[in-house]
């Protein structure tokens, strides 16, 4: 008989999700403006893992310097690939092929930048984080930090988009670009600003993700499947569905790993389980989550 | 005589994801009067879409010069109201909250332009309403109303009623005639339904398959409110399908 | 060729396979087949270790020299006769290892083997005077491109013989491909008992025993130590389940929980969480340096240092000890399973101080096996006296029965798998601050 610890596996499961969150907001928001998958978006993940291990292992600094360092490095990628990259290929008629072939090319410069400055060897983060039982639950404080940070940043993100000129602005530009200009957006410089923050989020999202794991230089193309999953269940460009569809993925894999040990199957298949509800929502309600909210463009 | 659009020698090229370039215009030229409305027809895909997102500034042309009220277009500086071929409303915001868009963005909103843009159309009943809740000629109606709530220099529709039923349409027609008589607001309209062209315009340029260049320019001289059974407009209306013809012989 | 060069290359290849097996000590065998075995080496060999003849083996050793270098002599001259073409002037080996990916930094270490015994090899004139040629590919751990590494060593090079590759989902995938081009591979750690049964009596072989010895050692263990629930977490690939099923075969409903899990995942909260709510006293464990790192780091954030970890040597290296987490669970909470070479063998004396002249360092686990590999493939290609794949195979076959290499008597079955194997019973330990392994105990 397998006992099962539901309240473990819920919690787990918002790490999990946590964790594709931070991974996917930029995707989908870069994705609703600029209008194409942007792949390199692994490297913003993997630059902001090495650049905190540097910080907090190098230079032993502590992980909220690392933390730092994280955003900032990633945040300075995403608007040096936007600017040098992107912004003047799509001035130059680049179409949703070009762009995603550039973004691919730009991902393996980046990674082999990465690989040259710190090597293509395994790295480990040293620190030993705290860990505690609250009830039946074990919890440590990395896990805590991730859950705080993707909660912080909804929280931020939900009143920018909401309260403010820019947000409003930004959320119409990852809708509708053509509409948003049509109405006196400067879509450009909304994408800038999307492009920084998308990218530095990503950055915390690939130094939590070293820290629970180990650091490669593949590290963001780990994630990058997953956040792809949550872009396209929440609806492309949609803030509120990918947030939705991050624990929604969150939640499939865990409980799928329970489900699968019961029926004595591997637990590769969890992540199976995550498309398997993606394929369905896009079978019902082709837009993704992000329709809730009437946000979310289709698939091109 | 005071020009409202100078469009000079515009040619533009995209590539292709093959690597080929093709040529959707071919060295336009044409200038619209203050308060004129001009219409546009040609063959499907002969880039006349293309041709109103560089007037409007969404796009810029690979070679020669538009000029909108002296200046470069740019949505930033010169208001244009827009209104696109398919659905083009913030599906998370009501009635109101759509039209005074542009109004927000510009940090200029306010109350009372929304309300009489919402009146113009008449929308007063559904202000609150999301768009899905809406049908298909009450969304052209918002997307309409929040073009003109900018107060924009000109007017720029896309095929604005091609997803219309037939009945929808005509309504659609006499309201934006009555609109223009009211604002006398400069209006490109690009649509491939000769009837729309001669019913709403005061010129009609039609345009060759791609790439496109001006084959005619037709003055259309009727009284108005034009009456679409009348000798005189079905002859209008046979003279531009028997160009349209000589384009695309399937007609 | 005239009939008098053709007896020359006879005598430089028996000359050649004297000259290996002396060195590798064969003598030890045959003494030890001569101390005690009656019932033909095979059986009594077999007979022997199985019933702690490993004792009388390591008896014999000292006196065997002499013997086995007479009898290596003779069965040389009778294997020596004429054969036809003879070897090309350059002859090539080829080899697949894990340079990359998951078994990346075990790869980097077993290519030294390899590299070891090739130099060796020149050092002595090569085989029948013609140089080795070593070329090694990158599969990355990865078993499509270990397939493409290994077609363009056949079909590029032209290799027939092959090291390697390192992991068993690999073996399986150039099986096929090696059965039909007739090349010889042989793995120096692939333990899956998969590949006997995908494979049997054909072109695979290997130097370490299949793990369905493994999975009965670390059952055995964990009998032992009087475990009545236990849990199987294992790599969802030939390897894990490999061990797993051999582990409840002998285990039967002692097992309670099995888990097969992904490797590239790095997120087994959840899988270690079934394993603390099914309450468990041990758990065997099956995983690769990458995700043991992370999985005993989150079984030690899910405080699961408090039940027995019995884990196959997979996770058996210094690497494991980067992540500081993961070697503090290890010296809490693990033990575990590695193939050795019997103790006290003067060949693997031998062979230790040929490494450690050449790297400066001492050898560590499968660069033995490596080693015995490459030695056993240039003996099998001086024995066929041609460069020919089904040659060469029957060739292995033979000289098999006579190799006594760095980890013991390497003799094949029909299958092409090693007739027994030991293991050592490892545990972690902390000493001046270091973390270190500890061997703590034998199988069988």
């Amino acid at each position: 008989m397998v006992v099962v610890n539901w309240l473990q596996v819920l919690f787990n499961s918002a790490v999990t999700g946590s964790l594709y969150l931070l991974a996917a907001v930029g995707l989908t928001l870069t994705y609703g403006l600029t209008r194409f998958p942007n792949f390199a978006h692994a490297e913003f993940m993997a630059l902001g893992a090495y650049a905190g291990y540097t910080i907090a292992e190098q230079l032993k600094l502590g992980f909220p310097y690392s933390f730092i360092a994280a955003f900032i490095s990633s945040a300075a990628l995403g608007a040096a690939s936007y600017l040098l990259v992107f912004r003047p290929l799509t001035h130059r008629g680049a179409t949703i092929i070009h762009l995603m072939v550039a973004s691919i090319g730009l991902d393996f410069f980046v990674r082999h930048l990465i690989k040259q400055v710190w090597g293509g060897e395994q790295l480990s983060f040293r620190m030993v984080w705290p860990y505690f039982d609250v009830g039946p639950v074990r919890i440590t404080g990395l896990w805590v930090a991730l859950i705080l940070s993707a909660i912080v940043m909804v929280g931020v993100m939900h009143i920018v988009l909401t309260r403010t000129r820019l947000g409003k602005a930004i959320r119409a530009s990852a809708n509708n670009p053509d509409l948003a200009m049509a109405s006196g957006v400067d879509v450009e410089k909304i994408a800038l600003v999307v492009w920084i923050v998308g990218a530095a989020l990503a950055g915390v999202g690939g130094l939590f993700r070293a820290a629970d794991t180990r650091l490669v230089p593949l590290i963001g193309w780990e994630i990058l499947l997953p956040a792809f999953a949550v872009v396209i269940l929440g609806g492309i460009g949609s803030f509120y569905g990918a947030l939705i569809a991050a624990y929604v993925i969150g939640l499939a894999e865990n409980f799928g790993v329970v489900f699968l040990v019961m029926f004595k199957l591997s637990t590769d298949y969890k992540f199976a389980i995550a498309f398997l509800i993606l394929i369905l929502t896009l079978i019902l309600k082709p837009s993704g989550f992000g329709r809730l909210f009437g946000e979310g463009g289709k698939v091109v | 005589m005071k020009y409202k659009v100078e469009v000079e020698k515009v040619s533009k090229f995209f590539v292709n994801p093959n690597g080929e370039r093709l040529q959707v215009l071919d060295n336009i030229s044409f200038k619209v009067y203050d308060g004129e409305f001009l219409c546009f027809v040609g063959p499907s895909g002969c880039g006349k879409t293309t041709l109103l997102r560089i007037i409007a500034g969404l796009e810029k042309p690979s070679s020669g010069r538009v000029r909108v009220e002296g200046e470069t277009p740019n949505p930033k500086k010169i208001r244009i109201g827009f209104v696109f071929q398919e659905e083009a409303l913030f599906p998370w915001r009501n009635v109101w909250d759509n039209i005074k868009f542009g109004l927000e963005v510009r940090g200029n909103y306010n109350p009372k332009i929304v309300e009489d843009v919402v009146r113009l159309v008449g929308l007063e009943n559904f202000k609150s309403y999301y768009p899905h809740q809406l049908s298909g000629g009450m969304r052209k109606r918002v997307a309409i109303a929040r073009a003109l709530a900018v107060n924009p220099s000109i007017i720029l529709m896309d095929e604005p009623f091609g997803d219309l039923d037939a009945q929808t349409r005509w309504i659609m027609h006499k309201e934006l005639y009555s609109i223009h008589e009211k604002l006398k607001k400069t209006t490109i309209l690009v649509t491939h339904n000769v009837e729309e062209a001669v019913y709403l315009a005061d010129r009609v340029l039609v345009l060759t398959r791609r790439p496109a260049k001006v084959k005619k320019e037709i003055f259309i001289g009727l009284e108005r409110p034009r009456n679409k059974l009348s000798s005189q407009f079905i002859r209008f209306r046979e003279e531009i399908i028997g160009f349209l013809r000589e384009e695309v012989p399937e007609i | 060729m005239n009939s008098s060069a053709t007896t020359k290359t006879t005598a430089v290849l028996v000359a050649l396979i004297i000259v290996v097996a002396v060195v590798a000590g064969v003598g030890g065998y045959f003494a030890g087949q001569s101390a005690g075995y009656d019932a033909g080496y095979k059986a009594g060999y077999d007979k022997g270790v199985m019933a702690g003849g490993a004792k009388a083996y390591e008896k014999g050793k000292s006196e065997g020299y002499k013997a086995g270098y007479e009898t290596g002599y003779k069965e040389g001259l009778k294997a020596g006769k004429p054969k036809g073409p003879t070897l090309p002037d350059k002859i090539k080996i080829g080899s697949l290892m894990c340079l990359s990916g998951f078994l990346g930094p075990m790869g980097q270490k077993i290519k030294l083997g390899v590299e070891l015994a090739v130099k060796e090899i020149n050092r002595k004139g090569g085989i029948a005077g013609r140089p080795v040629e070593l070329i090694v590919e990158d599969t990355a751990t990865d078993p499509k491109t270990a397939l493409e590494a290994f077609k363009k060593l056949v079909e590029v090079d032209g290799c027939k013989v092959v090291i390697g590759p390192m992991a068993s989902p690999e073996v399986m995938a150039i099986g096929k491909y090696a059965n039909e081009r007739k090349v010889v591979v042989i793995s120096p750690t692939a333990t899956s008992p998969k590949i006997t049964t995908e494979f049997p009596d054909d072109y695979i072989f290997r130097t370490v025993g299949s793990d369905a010895l493994q999975g009965k050692a670390l059952a055995d263990t964990a009998l032992k130590k009087g475990f009545t629930k236990i849990a199987t977490l294992v790599l969802n690939n030939p390897y894990g389940i490999g061990i797993e099923e051999k582990a409840k075969e002998v285990l039967g409903d002692k097992i309670v929980l099995s888990i097969r899990y992904d490797p590239t995942k790095m997120d087994f909260r959840t899988e270690l969480s079934q394993i603390k709510d099914a309450g468990v006293e041990a758990v065997i464990y099956v995983g690769w340096y990458e995700d043991g790192q992370v999985m005993f780091r989150q079984a030690l954030e899910m405080g699961l240092d408090n039940i027995q970890w019995i884990a196959a040597e997979g996770v058996y290296g210094e690497p494991m000890f980067k992540v500081a987490d993961a070697a503090e669970f290890m010296k809490r909470a693990v033990i575990g399973t590695r193939p050795i070479a019997p103790t006290g063998l003067i060949t693997y004396k031998l062979f230790a101080e040929s490494f450690k002249k050449e790297y400066g360092k001492a050898p560590t686990m499968y660069q033995d096996t490596a080693y015995d590999a490459t030695m056993l493939a240039a003996l099998a290609i001086a024995y066929a006296g041609q460069y020919d794949g089904a040659k060469i195979k029957d060739a292995l076959q033979y000289v098999s029965q006579y190799y006594i290499g760095a980890t013991g008597h390497k003799m094949f079955d029909k299958n092409g798998d090693q007739l027994t194997q030991f293991y050592e019973i490892w545990k972690v330990e902390k000493v001046d601050g270091k973390y270190k392994f500890v061997g703590i105990g034998r199988w069988p």
